[in-house]
């Protein structure tokens, strides 16, 4: 990084943090701490709930993903627009009617406390171990291509933005959210730009799109129906398990999360609440094509530029230092070959699309292309065999690698804050959750019920800082999870669903009782976590398992005890 | 539900004349993505 990156990247970070305290300038009260007053308009909550889910890994990974997998992976949002309908139909007014903090507070009101325990326990450990991923994430990634320590890339991640989600709560949290959105899609838009631009001469928008169509990256819908073929289960991104798999995702995570539900808890009315929650089902599913959309522009700009045989420059170095050297060397002289023949063969398909406007045979390109990938993989198999602490999956670097070599400097500054911005809204949002969560479900209902709104408040804060303190320790231990957007996904979904069983059951069924759905919850979670350990099913169907099993089963107790009285 | 309810006036919904319309127009919104991919699929196929 460059002299103007690091002002550019300072300048961003200070503006936030101190746009973030003075927002918090007001003295409050809980309400205003964790609701602030519900005064929000229906924009903000848009803004605060994109910019909760979009963290740093939707930006880096995503990208990355589209690059190796293609852009199937938006097929997994297709069920986020039907889950904001469900959601403004019974859980905004719900929460509403009842006036309530958090989402688990409502459980305890329709069931009983040891169900409102078990949802709010499920939550916290399951948010706070996403939380530390979430800073481990782009901390391992920045840390890599800039050679900083991961300790203290860790610390920074996740330590500035405390200071102002200490000090102003829910206020702070969504007046920052709505300015890093807005740097957000500014960077994000100038990247594809100039990725755009860095494009060869005589290479059109259309003939990248062509290149990365032919190499089956614009895959962005797969109808599969052969749900009697066992791979069909365990396929983790088609049209099928995308609308039923991450509708299931979706309501869990936006109508049990409290990450989520204290946004939109935020709001000034429930027409607010809904109207931020139906736009951002509109404006998700686009955004997060374009997102995916920039890496199949990379891999197409790849085409015509040498990338590295693998994105990781640290774990390229150790191996190079091994004794598996020789080895490595040679593979990256077979890549370098095959890499000139696949780079004639991208502008003779190019020529002919230009000059002869037909349908070609793209055949020796594709077959150049998987020659390539075939050896990137050995190469990786070699890199798990030399380096066995690395992560040899290298998904997450490919487009901050990208960005490091190739765009100017100035916005390099600016897209590393990007990935700083991205981070802080939905770290911010998760700590401010943890805390209420902590505070409401734990320390006011059963620790202390009778403290004043300032202890109360004081409370929250220390709280606050708590769990912001236990995240960044989840992220100085944790390593080699793979695709870190999808590790967060998974494991989202290995208690989404229980948790998502027990409130449609509070919801729709109404003759259920408290003991029925908490024992039950407890079998679902228990078969959940067996399915995972058996890779039985892709984990985008453990959401359905989990949310049909504790219904089910509360539904069958409940008759069963029904019966008995 | 909300349709069949007399609404406040701060809760009546936006430009259209009920939630359900709303609900309506997402759901269209996303078939109407869905085939607008699934083009995009095909064409660059």
């Amino acid at each position: 990084m460059q002299a103007l990156d690091w002002l550019v990247l300072t300048v961003t970070l200070v503006l936030i943090i101190g746009y973030g305290v003075w927002k918090s300038r007001r003295r409050d009260n809980l309400s205003g701490y964790f609701l602030d007053h519900q005064s929000m308009p229906w924009y903000l909550i848009l803004l605060s709930v994109m910019g909760t889910q979009a963290s740093a890994i939707t930006f880096l990974s995503a990208p990355g993903q589209a690059y190796t997998d293609g852009m199937r992976f938006v097929q997994y949002y297709f069920g986020l627009p039907l889950a904001m309908v469900v959601l403004c139909i019974s859980f905004v007014p719900a929460f509403r009617r009842l006036q309530v903090f958090t989402a688990y507070e409502f459980l305890e009101k329709r069931f009983d406390l040891k169900t409102r325990a078990l949802t709010s326990f499920l939550f916290l450990l399951q948010r706070g171990l996403s939380t530390g991923i979430s800073i481990y994430a782009p901390a391992i990634i920045l840390s890599s291509l800039l050679g900083w320590n991961i300790y203290w890339t860790n610390i920074f991640i996740g330590g500035l933005l405390i200071i102002y989600t200490v000090s102003g709560g829910a206020r702070s949290v969504a007046h920052t959210q709505k300015l890093q959105l807005v740097i957000i899609f500014a960077g994000m838009l100038m990247a594809a730009w100039l990725l755009v631009k860095r494009l060869p001469d005589h290479v059109r928008f259309s003939d990248a799109l062509h290149l990365a169509g032919k190499l089956g990256k614009l895959n962005a819908v797969v109808p599969r129906t052969d749900w009697r073929d066992a791979d069909f289960w365990q396929d983790k991104y088609n049209l099928l398990s995308g609308i039923i798999g991450g509708f299931f995702l979706a309501l869990s995570y936006f109508g049990t999360d409290q990450s989520q539900v204290g946004r939109y808890l935020t709001a000034r009315s429930v027409k607010e609440s809904r109207l931020g929650l139906l736009m951002n089902g509109m404006v998700k599913v686009p955004m997060q094509f374009g997102i995916l959309l920039i890496g199949t522009l990379v891999l197409a700009f790849y085409q015509f530029y040498e990338p590295p045989l693998f994105f990781n420059p640290t774990v390229v170095r150790e191996i190079n230092t091994s004794v598996y050297q020789p080895e490595f060397a040679a593979l990256q002289r077979q890549y370098d070959t095959i890499f000139v023949q696949k780079k004639t063969a991208a502008w003779e398909l190019i020529q002919q699309w230009h000059y002869h406007r037909k349908e070609t045979d793209a055949h020796t390109f594709i077959q150049l292309h998987q020659q390539a990938e075939h050896v990137r993989q050995q190469a990786m198999d070699l890199i798990h065999q030399a380096v066995p602490h690395a992560d040899h999956n290298d998904t997450n670097y490919i487009f901050l690698y990208f960005i490091l070599d190739e765009l100017p400097a100035g916005v390099v500054g600016l897209l590393i804050a990007v990935i700083f911005l991205a981070a802080w809204g939905s770290i911010a949002a998760a700590l401010n959750a943890l805390a209420s969560a902590t505070l409401v479900d734990v320390y006011k209902r059963a620790v202390y019920t009778r403290g004043s709104e300032q202890h109360y408040v004081r409370m929250s804060k220390w709280f606050t800082l708590g769990w912001g303190v236990f995240c960044i320790l989840v992220a100085q231990f944790a390593n080699r999870l793979g695709s870190l957007i999808e590790a967060v996904n998974v494991l989202g979904s290995l208690f989404y669903g229980t948790i998502l069983g027990i409130f449609l059951c509070a919801f729709y069924l109404k003759q259920v009782k408290g003991t029925a759905v908490f024992w039950s919850a407890i079998l679902a979670e228990l078969v959940v976590l067996g399915l995972y350990q058996i890779h039985t099913v892709s984990f985008l169907w453990l959401n359905v398992v989990g949310c049909l099993l504790v219904m089910g089963c509360a539904l069958l107790v409940n008759a069963l005890f029904s019966g008995k009285n | 539900m909300t349709s069949r309810k007399q609404l406040a006036p701060e809760e009546k919904p936006p430009l259209l004349s009920s939630w359900w319309m709303w609900y309506l127009l997402v759901v269209l919104w996303l078939l109407l993505l869905i085939g607008l991919f699934w083009w995009f699929t095909l064409a660059f196929s």
